[in-house]
Order: structure tokens, then C-alpha cells, then sequence
């Protein structure tokens, strides 16, 4: 069979789409004679070449407050572990902020798509995006407390922001699916719950008791999020399946 | 049926509106719809894209046409953001190129085999071979750096193997300058599929040039940067063969058909209902520019359209795979090379010639679009499927 272009709703991706067509594109690239010999090998030099003159994507600010120049230059004394520590702060204050974002998204979807039956309810949406807003919160004024601008992108948080990029672009899609929403959140519970584990380890070891505490409370936080989201993940594949749907809710 | 293009008037121009819901409408389905279907919305983008970028020049260039082009700029533009934002924001830039690649393939096969002039024709698919070779390193480049397979979107419309090398289709300018049709002698089609073509190659240009440094990649950033190179050569080449003694009102009559003539090709194959309807509803927009168009053209320069425009429609553009043309250009013309504006052997350059100079020199760290693809052969479920076993993979259960 050639292709029928005719043929409504059916996924055209996959080569058995077209038989035909397909076994004459196998036959021509085998045919195909790469113009040079090798393999990936040659990719991965050029990387390391790229990667061994790196500059990295970014640097920590110098302290724009006079409370901040006094705790730098007493840092600076010791270590440079308070720029290590705000660079970290920095990325959950950005996560924690396209977070409240990402669960505004996913709002949207759960009220059109509604499903009594399988959750979330929209109270524990709201419920969850408003203890992201109180995390973000945290980290901003943790950050302004060590004297630090909690406006600076630093560089982790450029770095996750690139990560969640691909987050935002499933729940903020109108043609995504609960599945795929539920699954995108799930990902972004998943690096929020080591992240703020991480925060704590760092808080500790750099003897900020005052804040380890603070940050415990949002990670069991956290870890509630993300047990529900996995909840709620599993209740929609099991009903998927009993309903036999992909992709999209009836 | 073919359309008449004198009879036909079309929707006047105050009658050509948008809202933004429509301009920001639902998206196609990357998985579901055909790829000829992308393939058109692509097309189209660079039709208008052109549409709006030759406005804008004659406007610089004429006084007193300011006004009416920027009426039908204004709506040229809508048009183009109606159609460019039915690509879904699943597409990742990598598998728009793709797409992009196989436009300049199926496409220019197209006309390559409608162009009645020898010389033209043969000029296309001396391009065509060249968009080949690109279709083949990004499929290189989407398997070795992304682990995605090129063919979730080609569809098996089209073949995945080397062309002409991207490597050596670096040339001087002066070998990217070619002869243009005759205004006066030349067939309808011949100005519709030059004008096509040069639209289609300057919106994939920008395309590379906007999208390249998103990537993270080095060897991402290195393969557009040198495609890029070579679409700018295909825009030189494309805008040469058009007869540069064309007026500027004649230019813009000839645009508004092409793009008529475009759309009702869209309008005549598509597979999606939605679409279609889309395309019959900017055929209609653009017999009201044309004919806008048309009338300034007998006002101002006082000439009869009849004189530059066929009264019906040629055949439309084939949204196919030309899979047999394609192979037996590839058989029988990877190895030419250009000269000025003729197309020889590549035992006829003598070592010296201007372009072999030039690609040297660009060449000299190494060439991207070489290593990219270094023993690469499109396969299936990309390369890994035939690694299984180096990483002890189990077969079948």
C-alpha cells in the first residue's frame, strides 16, 4: 500500500504508515554512501573541544547592599560558600516561581477537563500552587535577609529555567491531556523535592541553623505534592486504560 | 478546473479582515496530519514572508505606491501569522527544519519538472540537489543529537541519504549568480515558480538564522551556521534567474499571482478540511489583491495585465513525493558543479577556481555538515536500533 493522505486521525509518524514508501527508503539510504567515513565520535570531539574552552553560562553579583558588602567581605574572609549557597537559593526561588506558574496552567486544564471521579479537585490545586507562591516567598526573603537582590537570575537558576522549559510548553499547550499534564507536574515535583533536599543539606553544613528548620517544613511539603501528583498521575493512566483512551479524554 | 484570473475578483480589500483568535488558531496535529500538509503551511509562510518583504523594498523605492502596498502589506501580514501559527508548538526547531527541507525538496522537484525553460530547470535542480544533502545532515543531526528520527516527519515521502555534499556547495559569489528568464518571451509558469522558489529559499534562510543559536549544541550551532551560508547562496541564485528589468508594479502584480497561484495549489490537495477551507478562503483574499494590484498597473503604468499574466491558472504546484525525479537527478548531476552561471563537471574546475578557494577556507577547522553525518545512514528508529547488541542488547522476547 502507498500512502492515502485520505486517512483521518491515525498517527502517520511511524514507517509501517507506509509500506511502500518506507521500503524504498530503507533500499536508498543503504544505497547512500556517506561522504565521509566514521561516527558519532566525531560530535563528541567537537563538544569536548567546545567544553574544554568553556567560560560558563554565568557569574554570582557582587552585593548591592551595604548589610550585603559587610557579610561578602566576611565571607570572602572564610570561603566562598555563601555564593555557592545564594547561587542554589536562587535557583529554587526561580523554580519554586515558574512553579506557581506551572500549577496555574495545570488549573486551567483540570476545570476544563473535569473527571470527578480521579482528582485533583481544584481546591487542591489551589491549595498546592498557593504552598509554591509561600516557598518562593521563603527564598526571597531568606535571600534579602543574607543581604543578597533576590531579583538576580543566578546561574542555577538559568539552568533550571532551561529545564522547565519543556514543562511549561505541555501545560501551557491547550492540546495537552490530564495524563500529560499530571505527568509534566510529576517531573517538576520530582526536581523540586531533591532541590529542596539539597537546600537543606547546603543550609546545614554552612551553619544556618535558623534555616534548616524553615526549609524541612517546605520540603515535607513538598513531599505531600508530591505523593498526590503521583496519585493523581496513577488514578488517570489506570482510567485511561479501562477506557481505552490516548491522548485525549473523551 | 483551472482559475480565471481576469474574472474572478476575488474579496476586496476592505472586506479582508482578521481577529486575533483567528490569527493564533489551533494548531495542526504534528502526528496525525499529513506531511504535505506542513509542507504547505511552510511554503505559504515563505510566500507571504516574501509577500511582506517586497512590499517593504518598493515602498523604500516609490513614492507614491506607499500607501496601497501598505494596505495589502498590512493584510499580507496577518495572512503569513495565520498560517505560520498552525505549525504546534510540539514541533521542536530541529523537526520545523525537516520541513523546511523537505519544502525545498518535493517543492523544487515540482518545478523543476513544470519549468518549461531548459536552462531554469535546470537550475532548480541543481538547488534541489544541494536542499537534498541538507534534509540528509539535519537528519544526522536530529538522530545524534536529539535520538529522534527525521522520518516521524518526512512521512517516507522522501529519500534520507547524501546529495551533492553540503561540504563542497560553498561557492564564490560569482559562481552563485545565474542567467534570467526574459520577460518579454518567457512562460506564465516560469515567473510563478521562480518567484516561488526565491520565497521559499529566503524564508528557510531566516528560519536558520533565528533558530541556530537556540540550540545548545556546538555542532548544532556550526551545522546552521554553514546551511544558512548555502541558503543565502540559494537566495542569490533564485533572485538572478528573475528578469530584473520587471518593473516595480510589474514585480508586485506577478507576486499577488503567485501567491494566488500557490494557495489554489494548496487549496486543490489538501488532505484536512480545515485547512482547506483556510486556503479557498486566501485564494479569494488574493485575487482581491491581485486585482488591486492589477489596477495600479493599468493607472500608472498604463499597461494591460494581459500582457505579463496568464488568463488561467497553470497546472498546480504537485504536493507529491517525486521520489523517481529526484533519484535520477541524483544519478545523474551530484557531481556538477557551477562556473559563473553554467553548471559543469567538477573535473572542470580547474584546482584554483574562485569557489574551491573559498570553500577551503571556510572548511579549514573542519566542515560541520562532514562530521555530523561521519558513516551515518538513515536507519529506522535512528542509528541505536543497529547498536543494540554493542551495549548487550537482548533481542526480540
Amino acid at each position: 500500500m502507498a500512502h492515502d493522505s485520505k486517512i483521518a486521525a491515525m498517527n502517520r509518524t511511524g514507517i509501517g504508515m507506509s509500506p511502500v514508501d518506507g521500503e524504498q527508503m530503507v533500499q536508498s539510504a543503504r544505497e547512500g554512501i556517506p561522504s565521509m567515513e566514521g561516527s558519532a565520535a566525531g560530535v563528541q570531539t567537537v563538544r569536548e573541544q567546545y567544553i574544554s574552552e568553556r567560560t560558563g553560562i554565568g557569574s554570582m553579583p557582587p552585593p548591592t547592599t551595604l548589610k550585603g558588602v559587610a557579610k561578602a567581605a566576611a565571607a570572602l574572609v572564610r570561603d566562598q560558600r555563601p555564593n555557592v549557597f545564594l547561587d542554589r537559593l536562587g535557583e529554587r526561588l526561580a523554580f519554586e516561581r515558574t512553579g506557581v506558574r506551572l500549577y496555574d496552567a495545570l488549573i486551567c486544564h483540570i476545570s476544563v477537563l473535569t473527571d470527578k471521579t480521579l482528582g485533583p479537585t481544584m481546591n487542591e490545586l489551589r491549595t498546592i500552587r498557593d504552598e509554591e507562591h509561600r516557598h518562593f516567598e521563603l527564598i526571597r526573603n531568606t535571600i534579602e535577609t543574607m543581604g543578597a537582590d533576590p531579583t538576580v537570575l543566578t546561574p542555577a537558576a538559568d539552568a533550571v529555567s532551561v529545564e522547565a522549559r519543556g514543562l511549561l510548553q505541555i501545560l501551557t499547550d491547550p492540546r495537552s491531556s490530564r495524563s500529560q499534564c499530571l505527568h509534566a507536574i510529576l517531573v517538576a515535583e520530582l526536581s523540586d523535592n531533591d532541590g529542596w533536599k539539597m537546600l537543606i543539606d547546603l543550609a546545614r553544613s554552612l551553619g544556618h541553623d535558623d534555616l534548616v528548620g524553615r526549609f524541612e517544613q517546605a520540603a515535607r511539603a513538598e513531599e505531600n505534592h508530591l505523593a498526590k501528583v503521583r496519585g493523581w498521575l496513577t488514578a488517570q493512566v489506570n482510567a485511561d486504560t479501562k477506557e481505552g483512551r490516548v491522548g485525549v479524554e473523551a | 478546473m483551472s482559475l480565471d484570473l481576469f474574472k474572478e475578483q476575488g474579496v476586496p480589500l476592505d472586506r479582508q479582515v482578521f481577529t486575533w483568535r483567528e490569527l493564533a488558531g489551533m494548531p495542526i496535529s504534528k502526528l496525525d496530519d499529513d506531511a504535505f500538509t506542513r509542507v504547505r503551511i511552510i511554503l505559504m509562510n515563505g510566500i507571504e514572508a516574501e509577500a511582506v518583504r517586497f512590499s517593504h523594498a518598493a515602498a523604500r523605492m516609490n513614492r507614491s505606491l506607499q500607501l496601497p502596498l501598505a494596505r495589502v502589506r498590512r493584510i499580507d501580514q496577518h495572512q503569513q501569522t495565520m498560517v505560520n501559527w498552525l505549525l504546534g508548538a510540539d514541533h521542536s526547531q530541529l523537526e520545523t527544519t525537516i520541513g523546511f527541507e523537505q519544502v525545498a525538496v518535493e517543492v523544487t522537484a515540482a518545478v523543476a519538472q513544470s519549468e518549461p525553460d531548459p536552462y531554469l530547470a535546470s537550475v532548480y535542480r541543481f538547488g534541489m540537489l544541494e536542499d537534498f544533502d541538507h534534509l540528509y545532515r539535519f537528519a544526522a543531526l536530529m538522530d545524534r543529537v536529539e535520538g529522534k528520527d527525521a522520518n516521524n516527519i518526512l512521512q517516507s515521502y522522501s529519500d534520507v541519504r547524501p546529495g551533492r555534499p553540503t561540504s563542497v556547495e560553498h561557492r564564490a559569489p560569482e559562481d552563485d549568480l545565474r542567467n534570467p528568464y526574459d520577460r518579454r518571451t518567457c512562460a506564465p509558469i516560469t515567473r510563478l515558480n521562480a518567484y516561488t522558489i526565491m520565497a521559499a529559499e529566503h524564508m528557510t534562510h531566516d528560519y536558520y538564522m533565528v533558530v541556530g543559536p537556540q540550540f545548545a549544541d556546538p555542532v548544532a550551532r556550526q551545522l546552521y551556521a554553514e546551511i544558512a551560508s548555502i541558503e543565502e547562496q540559494h537566495v542569490t541564485q533564485y533572485e538572478s534567474i528573475i528578469d530584473p528589468t520587471e518593473t516595480w508594479l510589474e514585480k508586485w502584480v506577478i507576486h499577488e499571482a503567485t501567491e494566488v497561484y500557490n494557495y489554489w495549489s494548496c487549496a486543490r490537495q489538501e488532505t484536512n478540511p480545515r485547512l482547506r477551507a483556510l486556503w479557498e478562503r486566501m485564494v479569494s483574499y488574493e485575487l482581491g489583491q491581485l486585482h488591486f494590484a492589477m489596477e495600479l498597473f493599468k493607472n500608472v503604468e498604463h499597461r494591460d495585465p494581459a500582457e505579463i499574466l496568464p488568463a488561467t491558472l497553470p497546472e498546480p504546484i504537485a504536493f507529491k513525493s517525486h521520489r523517481a525525479f529526484v533519484r535520477d537527478v541524483l544519478r545523474n548531476e551530484t557531481d556538477l558543479r557551477a562556473i559563473g552561471t553554467r553548471f559543469v563537471p567538477k573535473e572542470q574546475v580547474p584546482p584554483d577556481a574562485a569557489s574551491n578557494q573559498y570553500r577551503n577556507q571556510l572548511n579549514k577547522d573542519g566542515s560541520p555538515s562532514e562530521i555530523i553525518a561521519a558513516g551515518w545512514r538513515w536507519t529506522p528508529g535512528t542509528e541505536l536500533v543497529n547498536m543494540g547488541a554493542l551495549v548487550g542488547a537482548e533481542g526480540r522476547p
